[in-house]
């Protein structure tokens, strides 16, 4: 049987006798540079076919999600899960939103400020909590989609005139 | 003449006499759940775009509402709350790291505090709503109350999220059990992530939730 199976690394092509007129196969295999780039190359070969299979293994083996006892953030080393780095914002945002509500007057300002506050730790916890930073695009597409979808609903409903 | 073989590939992983991966599983999985929280995310939409809109062309009704939940445990029974289910949130990612590092009794003890807070939930939120309807704000018609119209807009939202949160309570101890048979491990944790991201959903609509009625 013939071996049809292609050498991923071998991209040179047609024969090389006929690519190259000074070529003679004796003249090749005499030659020790030739031997040695053979040897490599057969080596390398070998490397890579050993490698890919186990990277492709790797990309599935393993908890997905694994986060360290350690946070990065600037550069700065905080000794902490970002779980709980996430969990500390998610309070100190509740804490500035109740003081915005119970200090100042509503209107004006407040209440997109607010409304930002939340939206912002909403997205921590759909990003972090909910894995979206690591998971598919796709995941974030099947909540993308049906809010925009409302958004726009509402903000027709809202330019309509009372009555209509 | 040289002699050419064909091996043919199987297509599928019925056909190779496998099932799928874990992580393929997994992710599935994962799939599946997220699609459900899309047709969550529409149903709580319109929920909230209901009282949107009554927030905007009625203003002074939402104004007084929040004058009278001024006066304790008012705000700050729904502020202990909210702290609540966003520490359950955390117990819950908590609970799945354990799991991650191999650790199921940190899983039960995670997810069981995460019922807990649930539940404590729960309680706070039947009490808030006694105080409510001694205040005349009531979910049926009342033409003595000012509140008559927002009482349904007022209800329907935060009654059905708490109603998820009773669901996701259950769930979770039914994670808790069946963490404690032994059915999680640190290659098989999907169970707990789409437990994990049903929970954290209805934490991020009790944080939209919470600004829209109680704060803005």
């Amino acid at each position: 049987m013939a071996d049809t199976k292609q050498n991923p690394l071998d991209d040179r092509p047609g024969d090389p006798a006929v690519d190259n007129p000074l070529h003679t196969p004796e003249a090749a295999d005499a030659s020790p540079a030739v031997e040695t780039f053979a040897a490599a190359r057969e080596t390398l070969a070998e490397a890579v076919e050993e490698a890919a299979p186990a990277a492709a293994e790797d990309k599935h083996a393993g908890p997905t999600h694994y986060v360290g006892s350690t946070t990065v953030i600037r550069g700065r080393v905080i000794p902490l899960p970002v779980y709980t780095v996430v969990f500390i914002t998610l309070g100190i945002l509740t804490l500035f939103e109740l003081a915005l509500a119970e200090v100042f007057p509503r209107g004006g300002l407040t209440i997109p400020i607010m409304l930002l506050a939340s939206l912002t730790k909403a997205a921590l916890v759909v990003w972090f909590y909910m894995h979206l930073n690591s998971d598919s695009r796709v995941f974030a597409l099947t909540l993308l989609i049906p809010v925009l979808m409302v958004l726009l609903a509402t903000g027709f409903l809202l330019i309509v005139p009372i009555g209509y | 003449m040289s002699e050419v073989t064909v091996h043919q590939q199987p297509h599928t992983p019925a056909q190779a006499g496998h099932h799928p991966s874990a992580a393929a599983r997994s992710d599935n999985l994962k799939f599946g759940t997220w699609l459900y929280l899309a047709s969550e995310v529409v149903i709580f939409s319109v929920l909230i775009a209901m009282y949107v809109l009554f927030r905007v062309h009625n203003p002074e009704v939402v104004a007084q509402f929040h004058e009278g939940i001024r006066e304790w445990p008012g705000i700050w029974l729904v502020s202990i709350n909210t702290f609540l289910l966003l520490s359950s949130s955390w117990a819950m990612v908590m609970g799945l790291r354990q799991i991650q590092l191999g650790n199921r009794a940190g899983l039960v003890r995670w997810i069981a505090l995460t019922a807990l807070l649930g539940t404590i939930f729960v309680v706070l939120q039947y009490v808030e709503y006694s105080e409510l309807a001694h205040k005349g704000i009531t979910l049926y018609y009342n033409q003595d109350s000012t509140y008559t119209d927002y009482g349904m807009r007022f209800y329907a939202p935060t009654a059905f999220h708490g109603f998820h949160v009773i669901v996701g309570v259950i769930w979770a101890l039914y994670v808790v059990m069946n963490a404690r048979r032994g059915n999680y491990s640190a290659d098989n944790y999907a169970g707990v992530e789409v437990f994990g991201l049903y929970w954290h959903f209805v934490d991020v609509v009790w944080i939209i939730l919470f600004t829209l009625i109680y704060l803005v």
